[in-house]
């Protein structure tokens, strides 16, 4: 679906649904303790075959006026999870809301995983 | 493993041998010739409704194999936290790989294996661990050390309070740091 805003005296503007899952992931990137955004198998596959897909790990629903969102994003160790899923709700909400005018009603955030930055401590460097 | 993932898997090897066997016996060799395999194809020309099932079967179990290999594993439910704009959803994968790397930052962990479920009400969260602890650690204090960084790790991270903590030390393997023999 596509939406669609009439503009009796200039035409029309299409906003594609892959426009807004891109915005989204982008803006869902910039958060500090995002480290990816997990796509499914088919979207690895086409990776793999050389398709760059920004929009990956996003869904959205778009209506006339407004958008819903779901992401699933791969949070860095040792960050506090719902302070950095919060921030990308925030963050993805405003970013769609300035680009293209839909209101967003809902962002549903899943960390599917946890990256780990630093190697596992060795022995010596146990905690006591 | 399901019961239904178990029997194709039994279906799969039963199929695989048959076919390995009759590939085998196929094989002209010193002394044999290839009177099996001419014999095998003249049954399967002969009998086609049995060698189109067979077909079908082979076929149908190679599609639940595969669907098997690219199918998530993870069919728990997540952690959900509802917020004002929508929800947050911490899949229980994330709270293992968690769990994982803070049990082995205890002195005398060696290897373990976590395991996370939500708790019913939605307000908490269980681990499930198996453990291997070195020979020269004391298993209470291990024990200790792992949940007390667990509660303070899942409830820093998640933001959800960690309910219980199931551990099993399943094996003790070789010290973690032995003296030297040598001076």
């Amino acid at each position: 679906m596509e939406l669609e805003s009439n503009r009796a005296e200039l035409g029309t503007v299409k906003i594609s649904n892959e426009v807004v899952a891109v915005i989204a992931g982008l803006a869902a990137s910039e958060v500090e303790g995002v480290v990816s955004l997990a796509g499914g198998i088919a979207e690895g596959w086409s990776e793999l075959l050389g398709k760059k897909n920004l929009a990956r790990g996003v869904k959205v629903e778009v209506g006339e006026k407004q958008a819903a969102v779901d992401l699933n994003v791969v949070i860095k160790y040792g960050s506090v999870i719902p302070e950095v899923c919060s921030k990308v709700q925030e963050n993805v909400k405003r970013a769609i809301e300035v680009m293209t005018g839909l209101e967003v009603v809902e962002v549903n955030v899943h960390v599917t995983s946890v990256f780990f930055e630093q190697k596992e401590p060795t022995g010596e460097q146990r905690v006591k | 493993m399901k019961a239904i993932d178990r029997v194709v898997l039994v279906i799969s090897s039963i199929i695989i041998v048959i076919l390995g066997a009759a590939v085998l016996a196929s094989v002209p060799g010193a002394g044999r010739d290839s009177s099996f395999s001419m014999a095998f194809y003249d049954t399967l020309r002969e009998n086609k409704a049995l060698t189109v099932a067979a077909s079908v079967l082979v076929v149908l179990v190679v599609l639940y194999q595969v669907s098997l290999a690219l199918r998530t594993d993870d069919e728990r439910r997540p952690i959900v936290a509802t917020t004002a704009l929508g929800q947050v959803q911490i899949s229980m994968a994330a709270v293992e790989s968690i769990a994982k790397r803070v049990a082995r930052s205890v002195n005398g962990v060696r290897d373990v294996d976590a395991r996370a479920e939500g708790d019913a009400s939605g307000e908490g969260v269980s681990i499930q661990l198996r453990l291997e602890v070195s020979a020269d650690s004391s298993i209470p204090d291990v024990v200790e050390g792992i949940e007390r960084e667990l509660a303070a790790t899942i409830s820093a991270t998640c933001g959800l309070p960690l309910k219980k903590v199931h551990t099993l030390v399943k094996s003790v393997g070789p010290e973690s740091s032995k003296p030297s023999k040598v001076s």
